[in-house]
């Protein structure tokens, strides 16, 4: 869990919240074990659910990923999405939002989600301009995920540890590694 | 006897094809197609997220044992469960809101492919889709889709097979700039959002592969926990065509889907309210019959 915002996913946001008239906004991502998601760029004036993870059940959230469709609704009663458009934001219920997939390689990774349309409701219009935001939004958060993913290099301490256990255990092994990591040293 | 001339084993004397009679381009208006219907006799199915069948919108219009709810098993399998369910979004009895308003005395069933999880769905609408067509529903809703391109064959032939098993199949275009299947396809009737607000209007598009635009923007429709929403997306329009094919069904059962695509052509508003073009079926068949009645060989262009 961050509380710093990737820069690139907050700037798609923020736009999409200007562009859309919005009161609100949020990029979630699915969660590893694809059964949550999460908040990952709230704008300015939500940042407090960075991190925050919300339910795929109950939630426009969840309905927009497994959908795979656009969601733009005027609310007209207090329990219709409680995990997310309810919950959000401090708990005040808004009165329209705007959720839309953010798509990375024909699979939905990730949802934008406006809330508190200016006009009251938003128009087809909100939902294409923010739809092609959230194409960028997918690509920042695909590449996110990668960078991620990537095993983490050991440092000096835990490489030690390392090879005085493959020493104890295979101590073949280790005599076979030992040139090798001699030689990236001498190298490095 | 003179030996007959070998023909292809699959020709047929176009005697024994001899029709009752058939339906002219001239008879198709609104009034023709759905007018006094209500639906009955049709059984619609909605392959959604499920239906909330006692949602007081729909007046018991559901077939709630008749439903099934499939979801992804293991090793690319899916698991059935015949009976009834929940509505685990709001978007399908948002769906079976707008064709039973439309359509009032049809019968809805539930096909329920979308549940709490986020994965392995293509395989799951896949088998809710061929499971209508097996059940023989005569109109079928798919506001959903697949933009997966390794399912788009697999979905290609059950809509062939929709076609020639006789079920109308209705779904949504994609809102979004991406190929998503089975919308694409010939054998289906794909509706996207036109900007109006009445229920009973649709267009005909003559950009495929999205053929028809109909209302969506705006609708009011049921949701989860027996309340209502203001909603926009092409997912809406998908039943309001399917309503009015299902009023259609009503009337004339004996249309094919190909027919009875014709028939929502012939009456889509755009098309009754064409100006008069030249070389219009209907109008050059009645020049025709007229000509030879009063025994004048020339053929009077349209005006």
């Amino acid at each position: 869990m961050s509380d710093n915002p990737d820069p690139v996913l907050q700037a798609v946001l923020d736009a999409a919240v200007s562009v859309a008239q919005a009161g609100r906004g949020w990029i979630l991502v699915r969660t590893p074990q694809a059964e949550a998601l999460e908040v990952v760029a709230a704008s300015s004036v939500a940042s407090t659910e960075l991190g925050t993870t919300v339910a795929v059940d109950g939630s426009a959230a969840g309905y927009v990923a497994s959908l795979g469709q656009p969601l733009a609704a005027a609310l007209r009663s207090a329990d219709q999405f409680p995990n997310d458009v309810a919950s959000l934001g401090g708990g005040e219920r808004p009165g329209s939002v705007l959720c839309v997939p953010c798509e990375h390689e024909d699979a939905q990774i990730g949802v934008l989600q406006l809330v508190d349309a200016a006009g009251g409701t938003f128009s087809f219009d909100d939902v294409e301009l923010v739809t092609l935001l959230s194409g960028i939004a997918g690509a920042a958060i695909a590449a996110r995920s990668a960078a991620t993913d990537r095993v983490a290099v050991p440092g000096p301490a835990e490489l030690g540890a390392s090879l005085a256990r493959l020493a104890g255990v295979d101590p073949a092994g280790y005599r076979a590694l030992a040139p090798l990591l001699a030689a990236l040293l001498a190298d490095g | 006897m003179a030996d007959e001339p070998l023909r292809p084993a699959w020709t047929r004397e176009s005697s024994v094809l001899r029709l009752p009679g058939a339906v002219t381009l001239d008879d198709l208006s609104p009034t023709w197609a759905w007018g006094g219907a209500t639906g009955a006799g049709v059984r619609v199915a909605i392959i959604d997220s499920g239906i909330e069948a006692d949602h007081p919108a729909l007046e018991g219009c559901v077939e709630v044992d008749r439903g099934v709810a499939i979801s992804a098993g293991p090793e690319d399998t899916v698991l059935e469960e015949v009976g009834p369910h929940e509505d685990d979004f709001g978007h399908g009895t948002a769906c079976a809101s707008i064709i039973h308003s439309l359509a009032p005395e049809a019968r809805i069933t539930s096909v329920k492919v979308l549940g709490k999880q986020l994965g392995g769905k293509a395989i799951v609408f896949l088998r809710g889709l061929e499971w209508a067509i097996e059940e023989g529903f005569d109109v079928i809703n798919l506001s959903l889709g697949t933009n997966r391109k390794q399912w788009a064959l697999a979905f290609y032939e059950m809509c062939d097979r929709a076609y020639f098993s006789n079920s109308f199949l209705v779904t949504a275009a994609n809102n979004v700039l991406t190929p998503s299947y089975p919308s694409l396809y010939a054998s289906v009737a794909s509706v996207a959002c036109h900007t109006g607000s009445d229920p009973y209007r649709f267009h005909y598009n003559p950009e495929p592969p999205t053929e028809f635009l109909a209302r969506g923007i705006d609708v009011d429709v049921a949701w989860v926990g027996g309340g209502r929403m203001l909603s926009t997306g092409n997912s809406y329009a998908a039943p309001h065509l399917a309503g009015l094919a299902t009023l259609i069904r009503s009337k004339h059962p004996e249309l094919r889907p190909f027919q009875l695509k014709t028939v929502l052509w012939a009456t889509a508003a755009n098309v009754q309210e064409a100006p008069q073009a030249a070389g219009r079926l209907s109008r050059v068949i009645r020049h025709r019959t007229l000509t030879t009645r009063s025994s004048r060989l020339q053929l009077r262009t349209e005006a």
